[in-house]
């Protein structure tokens, strides 16, 4: 079963082994430099100089950012929990490098879960792979999820 | 194996277990930053930039995603050292001695500590980072990075020796409210021109 509910899931609604629903984004130029320019992140040249990239290093094109890239999974994953649930964990771990053209999609799957103290814990494996399913992002994450008719996940956060 | 073999210093190790530093970043959040922010990731939840549907959430009002206060540590202070100016067209940023001299601003503070004391031969690269969320930062929050080496070891890899920086990141608003605590690697390696020699 793939989830695909915009508002959020319930724990009670999520088996082990389901998968999180896919987003897509194809690569181009502006949107790695826009991400250099929110983040001033002007001294890696490798994310926007062509140049540099070609004379100085061995790289076939600039690269995508690893931060960049790791949060567009975790804010997917976030609207995937809803307003309503909390991204608590991710363990993220950059792979391989995104270049412009690459056609990059997220995957994620459940992998386990587990009530405690009447909120849903929800263990799942997420990534961010190219048109050739390399992956570029690997994540592993928990999030935490009501349970219905059960109490709201608090804020802030206090396990 | 004498100290300019290792990877990892004598200096560095001495400081584990230690709080090495602790920085604020100088701007503070905004909604300009959340919206640069929120676009480059292409994630433009109302959550995140309408007052009036956030009040209705648990959030009570306009928050920021939470990795948002990460980059802004990167963020020059204005009147500080402009590294654009004369940038030599070789100045990259994965070479510890060029970010070391030049004392930028760095997304994690406590991790640019250590790698200013890796060997000249050395480079460094991210290796991994693994977060705790437990708050999120709100429009006029003042953000503050402490952080703490908590291992160092070296070990053989399929390309070489290679060094592990372990620091935990934790980041704090102005009220000493805990926002997340990052748990990173860094990864590091001899520079292959040196590994050939």
């Amino acid at each position: 079963m793939t989830l695909t509910s915009a508002k959020g899931v319930y724990y009670d609604d999520i088996k082990v082994g389901d998968e999180l629903p896919v987003k897509s984004v194809r690569l181009n130029v502006p949107i790695i430099l826009r991400w250099c320019a929110a983040t001033e992140i002007l001294v890696r040249r490798d994310h926007f100089d062509l140049r540099y990239v070609q004379e100085y290093t061995d790289l076939k094109d600039i690269v995508a950012g690893g931060v960049w890239a790791t949060t567009y999974l975790m804010q997917h994953i976030k609207n995937w929990a809803g307003v309503d649930g909390w991204v608590w964990k991710v363990s993220s771990q950059t792979r391989s490098h995104m270049f412009p053209g690459d056609v990059m999609e997220t995957w994620g799957r459940i992998t386990g879960k587990y009530v405690k103290e009447g909120l849903g814990y929800v263990e799942l494996e997420a990534g961010f792979r190219n048109q050739d399913g390399v992956d570029a992002v690997l994540q592993s994450d928990v999030v935490v999820l009501p349970l219905v008719g059960g109490r709201p996940v608090p804020y802030p956060f206090r396990p | 194996m004498t100290e300019k073999q290792n990877l990892i210093t004598d200096k560095m190790r001495s400081l584990i277990g230690k709080e090495t530093k602790s920085t604020t970043a100088w701007p503070e959040v905004t909604r300009t930053e959340i919206r640069r922010f929120i676009q480059s990731v292409m994630d433009e939840d109302p959550l995140y930039y309408d007052e009036e549907y956030a009040k209705t959430t648990r959030f009570g009002g306009v928050v920021a995603p939470p990795t948002l206060p990460t980059v802004m540590f990167g963020m020059r202070p204005p009147g500080s050292w402009d590294p654009l100016i004369d940038l030599p067209d070789d100045f990259g940023a994965d070479k510890p001695s060029e970010i070391a001299e030049k004392e930028l601003p760095n997304w994690a503070p406590g991790v640019h500590e250590m790698v200013s004391m890796l060997p000249e031969d050395s480079r460094h690269f991210d290796g991994g980072n693994q977060l705790e969320i437990y708050q999120l930062a709100r429009p006029g929050d003042k953000i503050t990075c402490t952080s703490k080496v908590v291992d160092m070891y070296e070990k053989e890899g399929r390309s070489g020796r290679l060094g592990f920086v372990v620091v935990d990141l934790t980041y704090t608003n102005q009220k000493g409210e805990l926002l997340y605590i990052n748990h990173h690697t860094e990864v590091v390696k001899k520079n292959k021109k040196e590994e050939q020699s």
